[in-house]
């Protein structure tokens, strides 16, 4: 829960870095092109964000899943015993 | 034979229970007089304004009416135990499932007509006779379609708790295509006008789409209730 | 009944010992659990590539609308496999009431998971340019972005079903059927909007040429990968919830046993 709120909040600050550095020198408006760098970066932080949540989150629940096994296991020799 | 035979003493079984009782109908004819009345505040309601929006405070009001309906076929005290009952018994799912249909659209047509009355009534409007006989045909078309659509997803979530709002978050959004079209040919048969090809085309293609769907689907829903689950 | 929790082997059959995920994928093959971090990279590596070209190779703004063409890089190739993934849960509803199989439930999830990312993101394009076309965040004019806008609400409410209904076997079936229901509700939203809604079609924006046809392709490519991605993270997220519930379930009945 923590991670994910650490992972939002960031990406939310360099998305909102990135329109303030924009707000505070902004290019002439008749030269939109110079503008592309700055939105398609903002655009891959933001689906940068998306995909380092998906990744830490499946991370951990690999390992959730190892103890889900574990617990599996144990349950199949308990329930062995008790039905012997 | 025999399976419209059963379909017909389903509908008029169903018809004469409910009409006995008559809980539904007072809900779904307090739902439409309630929304009606809200609208009365809602929105302007000088003669200019409404010539606007009058289609789509008639069909919100038939929406929210016909809602409570559907919602009934299944929910109401003892209808689902009655549901278990009847898949138990020869008749085959389809017929059952129409039947239920058939029975719903009877009751939302006895409220639906009063509710137009009475929304004439308060926005005091008046039609020709055409314009009526449109309107009437597209009411028809389109509350067929409410209830083909309704009792299905009705079927699927009457023992599901919460079910009540369940049904209603899934079933405006699969009817908002229905229900544009109806707002939109009832604005035309207001304005003189007469609803074309597409608004029929459409009403149509969705009714025949829901009906069939109904008819292959409503078995697999009910399943977990019925005796070969 | 339920032979998630009255037999140790999970519904999907895949081999516990070895401690990964299991169910592999009919998209990606192999398992699920050991490859997601590779294939996280790829898509990373996709779309910076499409972004890239869609900065240095495809022309900069096209005849009627300017620069903010460039948008459609992005909702084109979402909206395309929006469709696509909405197919694969029609599909899967379609094999869920065939085989009455939990497995493909998830999957159908998955990709309605996958499929609502996709709206999502051609619904924030789409808005974005609107506002760079005609100075407006929404437009219902709009009959594409409506339509979208109906299907994102048809699917948002699969996932409201499937999170009201609790028990593994009936939320499979309800939401095969509901999943069923919506894909044959496109159709109608999408002529019911262009016809008798607000009003105007917005101008058909002509995209050709060999530039704009390679970044299209780059970015189908790319959001292919990103959507994959979801399917694979929202499939094996759903899988390991149903193993713990059955794990659980069985400690309960071993507790009950003994005392």
């Amino acid at each position: 829960m923590k991670r994910r709120n650490l992972v939002s909040a960031s990406a939310l600050l360099v998305l909102a870095a990135t329109a303030l550095a924009q707000d505070a020198d902004p290019a002439p408006v008749s030269n939109p092109a110079d503008y592309r760098w700055a939105i398609f970066t903002s655009c891959s932080v933001a689906f940068a964000a998306i995909i380092v949540y998906l990744v830490v989150t499946h991370n951990r629940a690999a390992s959730v899943a190892n103890d889900v096994a574990a617990l599996e296991r144990r349950l199949d020799e308990l329930e062995g015993t008790s039905k012997k | 034979m025999t399976s419209f035979r059963a379909w017909r003493v389903l509908v008029a079984w169903d018809f004469t229970r409910e009409m006995r009782r008559k809980n539904t109908l007072v809900a779904m004819g307090m739902m439409a007089l309630v929304t009606l009345f809200v609208f009365a505040f809602a929105i302007p309601t000088s003669s200019v304004e409404l010539d606007q929006s009058r289609a789509g405070i008639l069909w919100t009001t038939l929406l929210l009416a016909a809602t409570v309906g559907i919602d009934r076929a299944f929910r109401a005290d003892g209808e689902g135990r009655l549901l278990e009952g009847l898949l138990l018994s020869p008749v085959s799912r389809p017929t059952i499932y129409h039947a239920r249909v058939a029975s719903t659209l009877l009751f939302v047509l006895t409220i639906a007509v009063p509710s137009f009355g009475l929304f004439m009534l308060f926005f005091n409007q008046s039609v020709s006779a055409a314009a009526l006989g449109w309107i009437a045909l597209t009411a028809l078309a389109t509350l067929f379609g409410f209830v083909t659509l309704g009792v299905l997803l009705s079927s699927l979530t009457f023992s599901v708790r919460g079910g009540d709002v369940l049904l209603r978050v899934v079933l405006f959004p699969l009817l908002v295509p229905i229900f544009a079209t109806a707002v939109d040919a009832t604005s035309r048969a207001f304005d003189g006008g007469a609803p074309d090809a597409r608004h029929a085309g459409l009403i149509l293609a969705f009714d025949l789409t829901f009906l069939g769907a109904g008819h292959l689907l409503f078995d697999h829903g009910v399943k977990d209730l019925g005796p070969q689950g | 009944m339920n032979n998630s929790t009255a037999s140790p082997t999970p519904t999907n059959g895949a081999d516990l010992a070895d401690g990964s995920v299991p169910g592999a994928l009919p998209l990606t093959g192999g398992s699920p659990g050991r490859l997601f971090l590779p294939h996280a990279l790829i898509t990373v590596a996709a779309l910076a590539f499409m972004n890239w070209l869609i900065i240095e190779h495809a022309p900069f703004g096209v005849k009627q609308i300017g620069a903010s063409y460039l948008i459609a890089f992005y909702h084109v190739p979402s909206a395309i496999l929006m469709g696509v993934a909405y197919t694969l849960v029609f599909a899967a509803g379609i094999m869920v009431l065939l085989t009455k199989s939990v497995e493909w439930d998830r999957r159908a999830r998955a990709a309605a998971a996958a499929g609502l990312l996709a709206n999502g993101i051609v619904l924030v394009t789409g808005s974005v340019w609107g506002k760079a076309a005609w100075n407006l965040w929404w437009n219902f004019q709009d009959p594409r972005l409506t339509t979208s806008a109906v299907i994102f609400l048809i699917y948002l409410a699969y996932f409201v079903l499937s999170r009201g209904i609790e028990d593994e076997a009936k939320r499979a079936r309800i939401c095969a059927i509901y999943g069923i229901l919506a894909l044959l509700a496109y159709m109608p939203v999408k002529y019911a909007v262009e016809w008798f809604g607000q009003g105007s079609h917005p101008p058909k924006v002509a995209m050709d040429g060999a530039q704009i046809r390679d970044t299209l392709n780059a970015g189908l490519l790319a959001f292919f990968f990103l959507y994959s991605l979801l399917y694979r993270w929202k499939y094996d997220l759903d899988t390991l919830r149903e193993r713990s519930d059955a794990a659980l379930a069985r400690v309960r009945r071993l507790e009950d046993s003994r005392s």
